[in-house]
C-alpha cells in the first residue's frame, strides 16, 4: 500500500536532484571557480611579466603586504568616504523625489520616465560627460559659475572638488534607481492601513512617520544595502575622470587593483587585495542585512 | 560524348576561374592573408588608419588595425603573450618595455630573420636601431623614434627678440615674460596628468638635471640634491602652465600649443603634425623646434622616444609576419606614413627627403640633434621595473604638483618606494 508512495517521493525526489544539479553546476563553474581560483592566487608570488619566475608559493605574504601598503589603506578610506557620501546623497534625493513624483499630477507620468534616463546611460559615457563638463577651461559647470562671479574651479584636480566631482557624477547616475525603487515601494503600499490611520486619527506627518516610513523600510534597507555594494565596485568613473588623483585623492579599491593587476601585472598581490575587498564588502553587507533584521522585527513588533 | 565534353569545359572554366586571380596576386604579396595589428594611439597609428585602404590594396591583404591607448597596448601584448597562439602579426612597442617583455618572453626576437633575409639596416638612425634591442637582440625594428623637444612659438620669439632657450633657467625666464592667463596665453606647457604622463616626465626632468634613476647597483637615486632641483623645477614652471596642467598628457599638451595658447611646449617630435597641419593648428609655420633646454651646469641631453614595429613570440607565421615588418618599414611606405601625417621617422633618407622637410620642418632639428650625438635613452631605463617607476613618479608628484606635499617630500617618498621595489625583486638586500 505505502511502497509505491515511498518510490514515487524518491522518484520525486530523484526528479528535483535532476533538475537542480545543472543550475548548481554551472553557478559553480561561473561562481565558484574564478573565486577559488583568485583565492588560490592570493597566496602566491606571480608577476605575469617574470615568465622564467613563474608563481611562488607565499603563505600569506600578500596580504601583510597590503596592511603595509599606504596606497591601499588610503584607497580603503577614499573608498569609504565616495561610497558613504555617493549613496547617502543619493539616498535623501532618491527618497524626496520619489514622494513627489507619486503625486497624482497631469504630466508627472512623463516625467517620471524622464527622470530614469541617467540610469540607462553607460558609466563609461557618463563619466566622459561629466569629464568635459567639469574642464577646468572648456567645462560648462565654469562657464555657468563664471556669471555667478566665481573663479574658475578645478573640479578635478583639487583633492576635495575631486572627491566631490566623482560623488556628483555618481549621484547624478544612481538616484533615480533609488527613486524608481522607493516608488514602486510606495505604489505597493495597501490602501486599507491609510483608512485605518484615518480612522484613528492620525495626521499627515503622523502616517509618514508611523505608516509609510516603517512599511517602506525593508525595500529602503534593500535598496541601499544594493547600492553600497556596487559603489564599492566604482572604476569607470575614476578610471575616466581622475585616473585616481590628485595626490590618490579619488584612488578607489577597484582602480587600484586594476593597477596592480594591468599596470604591474602584479596578480597575486592584485588577488589578494581582490578578496581583502570582497571581505570588507562582506562585513559591511552583513552588519547591515542584520540591522536590516533587527528593524523589521522591532517594525513587526 | 558531349557530356564528356561538357565535363571538360566545366572543369577547364573552373580552373581558369582560380588561375586567373591567383595570376593577379603576383604583384599583391599577402593576397588572401589576414594580417592583425596592434598599434597605440600614436601618430604612426593614426598615419595608418588614414592609408589602411591603400594598404590592403597593395599588399592584396585584409588589414585589421586596431588601435588602443597607451596603458592598454602594454597590457594586451602582456596578455597576448599568455596565449598559445597570437592573436596579431605585428604589435607596436615602446622601447622603455622592452625589459619587461624580454623577461615575459613576449616578443620574437628578430636576428634570425633579419640574417636570412639579408635586411639592410643601413638607412636607420643608429640610436634608434639599437635602442630596439634588448640584453643585445633585436626586439623589433624601429617605426617611429622622436626625440622629446621643446616647441616654440617662432613668430612671437622674433617679434619680441628672444633666442630659443638652451637652459633651463633661461626657460623659466622666458616662460615668465610671455605668460599671459587673462588672454588665456600661457608661458609652457608638460605633461602633468597623473600616472605614465607625469612619470615619464619626471624622468626627462631628472636627466635635464643630470640625475640618473639608478647607480650602477641598481640602487634608486631619486632623492638627491639633483633630484630635489629637477622636482622643484616643475613647481616653477606650474606657475607659467595652464590652470589645467594637472589633466595634461601628450595630446593635451600639444593640442593646447596649436590652438595658440602655449609660447612653449615639451613634445615629442612625431606629435608636430598637430602643430603642423593647418586644418588643425592656428600656429601652422610659426613653429621652431629646439633640443629641451639642461641645467646650466649639466650637459644637454634629448630623451629618445620610441616605438618599434614588433612580432609576438607566439605568433602562428613567423614568416609572414616578418615580410610584413619589413614591408612596412620600406622607405616606400615610411614615405606614405610620413605623407598621411606621422612626423617621427627611423630613417636618414626620409628625415632628409626635401619633399618630408617641407612638410615637417621638425625633421631637420632632429637630424641635427642626432648628429651631435645628443640622443640618449638612459633616462627611461627599461628594465622590468620601469612602468612601476612611472606610476611612482606619475602619482607621487602629482601629490606634489597639487599641493599636498612639498618636492623634498616627494622625491623622498618615490625614493622609498622604489628602494622597497628594488629590493622585494631582489636587485639587492
Amino acid at each position: 500500500m505505502f511502497k509505491p508512495l515511498q518510490s514515487s517521493r524518491a522518484a520525486r525526489r530523484r526528479t528535483a536532484l535532476i533538475l537542480i544539479v545543472p543550475s548548481c553546476l554551472l553557478l559553480a563553474i561561473i561562481n565558484l571557480y574564478p573565486f577559488i581560483y583568485a583565492l588560490a592566487l592570493s597566496f602566491q608570488k606571480y608577476n605575469m611579466t617574470r615568465a622564467a619566475q613563474g608563481a611562488r608559493f607565499v603563505w600569506f605574504a600578500n596580504y601583510g603586504a597590503a596592511f603595509r601598503d599606504p596606497r591601499f589603506i588610503n584607497c580603503v578610506v577614499r573608498t569609504l568616504i565616495i561610497v558613504g557620501g555617493a549613496v547617502a546623497i543619493e539616498f535623501v534625493i532618491g527618497f524626496c523625489l520619489a514622494f513627489v513624483l507619486n503625486t497624482k499630477l497631469r504630466g508627472m507620468d512623463a516625467i517620471r520616465k524622464l527622470s530614469i534616463a541617467p540610469v540607462t546611460v553607460m558609466p563609461i559615457v557618463s563619466a566622459l560627460i561629466w569629464f568635459y563638463m567639469l574642464n577646468q577651461r572648456y567645462g560648462i559647470v565654469n562657464w555657468f559659475i563664471s556669471f555667478l562671479g566665481v573663479e574658475p574651479q578645478g573640479w578635478l584636480t583639487s583633492t576635495t572638488l575631486a572627491t566631490l566631482s566623482i560623488i556628483a557624477a555618481d549621484v547624478w547616475q544612481w538616484t533615480p534607481f533609488i527613486m524608481l525603487v522607493i516608488l514602486a515601494g510606495l505604489n505597493a503600499l495597501p490602501e486599507y492601513v491609510y483608512e485605518a490611520a484615518q480612522i484613528d486619527g492620525l495626521s499627515g506627518w503622523q502616517q509618514f512617520r508611523l505608516v509609510t516610513v516603517p512599511l517602506l523600510m525593508p525595500v529602503m534597507l534593500i535598496i541601499v544595502l544594493l547600492r553600497i555594494m556596487d559603489a564599492f565596485k566604482m572604476f569607470d568613473l575614476v578610471y575616466t575622470m581622475t585616473q585616481g588623483g590628485p595626490a590618490g585623492a579619488t584612488e578607489t579599491m577597484s582602480y587600484y587593483i586594476y593597477i596592480q593587476a594591468f599596470n604591474f601585472f602584479e596578480l597575486g598581490y592584485a588577488a589578494a587585495l581582490a578578496i581583502l575587498m570582497l571581505i570588507l564588502i562582506t562585513v559591511i553587507s552583513q552588519i547591515f542585512v542584520r540591522w536590516m533584521y533587527r528593524e523589521e522585527e522591532a517594525t513587526a513588533a | 560524348m558531349s557530356k564528356i565534353f561538357r565535363f571538360l569545359m566545366t572543369m577547364l572554366l573552373s580552373l581558369m576561374a582560380v588561375a586567373v586571380p591567383a595570376g593577379a596576386r603576383g604583384d599583391k604579396p599577402f593576397a588572401g592573408k589576414t594580417i592583425r595589428i596592434l598599434f597605440v594611439t600614436d601618430p604612426f597609428a593614426f598615419a595608418t588608419q588614414k592609408i589602411v585602404d591603400r594598404l590592403q590594396e597593395a599588399t592584396g591583404a585584409t588589414i585589421q588595425l586596431e588601435v588602443v591607448p597607451y596603458d592598454a597596448v602594454h597590457q594586451k601584448i602582456l596578455l597576448n603573450a599568455q596565449q598559445k597562439e597570437s592573436a596579431y602579426e605585428a604589435v607596436s612597442v615602446d622601447i622603455v618595455w622592452e625589459g619587461e617583455f624580454c623577461a615575459a618572453n613576449a616578443l620574437l626576437p628578430l636576428d634570425g630573420l633579419i640574417a636570412a633575409s639579408k635586411f639592410d639596416k643601413s638607412d636607420f638612425l643608429e640610436a634608434a636601431w639599437t635602442e630596439a634591442q634588448c640584453q643585445g637582440k633585436q626586439m623589433g625594428v624601429p617605426l617611429q623614434p622622436h626625440p622629446e623637444i621643446l616647441w616654440f612659438r617662432k613668430d612671437i620669439f622674433q617679434a619680441k627678440g628672444i633666442k630659443p632657450p638652451e637652459t633651463t633657467d633661461e626657460l623659466l625666464k622666458i616662460a615668465a615674460q610671455l605668460n599671459d592667463p587673462k588672454n588665456n596665453f600661457y608661458g609652457i606647457a608638460f605633461n602633468g596628468a597623473r600616472g605614465q604622463p607625469l612619470g615619464q616626465q619626471v624622468a626627462h626632468f631628472y636627466a635635464a638635471f643630470g640625475q640618473h634613476l639608478f647607480d650602477d647597483k641598481w640602487h634608486p637615486t631619486l632623492n638627491t640634491p639633483d633630484g630635489i632641483r629637477a622636482a622643484k623645477y616643475f613647481m616653477e614652471l606650474k606657475k607659467y602652465a595652464p590652470p589645467d596642467i594637472l589633466n595634461m598628457a601628450w595630446d593635451e599638451r600639444a593640442r593646447q600649443f596649436a590652438q595658440g595658447g602655449a609660447a612653449m611646449c615639451y613634445e615629442w617630435g612625431a606629435r608636430s603634425f598637430m602643430a603642423e597641419d593647418p586644418s588643425n593648428s592656428v600656429v601652422s609655420g610659426k613653429v621652431g623646434y629646439v633640443a629641451a633646454p639642461h641645467a646650466p651646469d649639466k650637459p644637454a641631453v634629448t630623451p629618445n622616444g620610441e616605438w618599434s614595429i614588433s612580432i609576438p613570440s607566439n605568433v602562428k607565421d613567423q614568416k609572414l609576419a616578418w615580410e610584413f615588418v619589413q614591408w612596412f618599414t620600406d622607405k616606400a611606405q615610411l614615405k606614405e606614413l610620413a605623407k598621411a601625417g606621422n612626423s617621427g621617422m627611423p630613417r636618414y633618407s626620409i628625415i632628409r627627403d626635401p619633399e618630408l622637410i617641407k612638410m615637417y620642418p621638425v625633421f631637420p632639428a632632429v637630424d641635427g640633434i642626432a648628429k651631435k650625438g645628443q640622443l640618449k635613452d638612459w633616462m627611461r631605463p627599461a628594465i622590468p621595473e620601469w612602468p612601476f617607476l612611472a606610476d611612482t613618479f606619475g602619482t607621487v608628484f602629482h601629490g606634489m604638483l597639487s599641493g599636498s606635499i612639498t618636492p623634498e617630500q616627494a622625491t623622498k617618498k618615490a625614493q622609498d618606494i622604489m628602494d622597497a621595489k628594488m629590493k622585494e625583486d631582489g636587485y639587492y638586500k
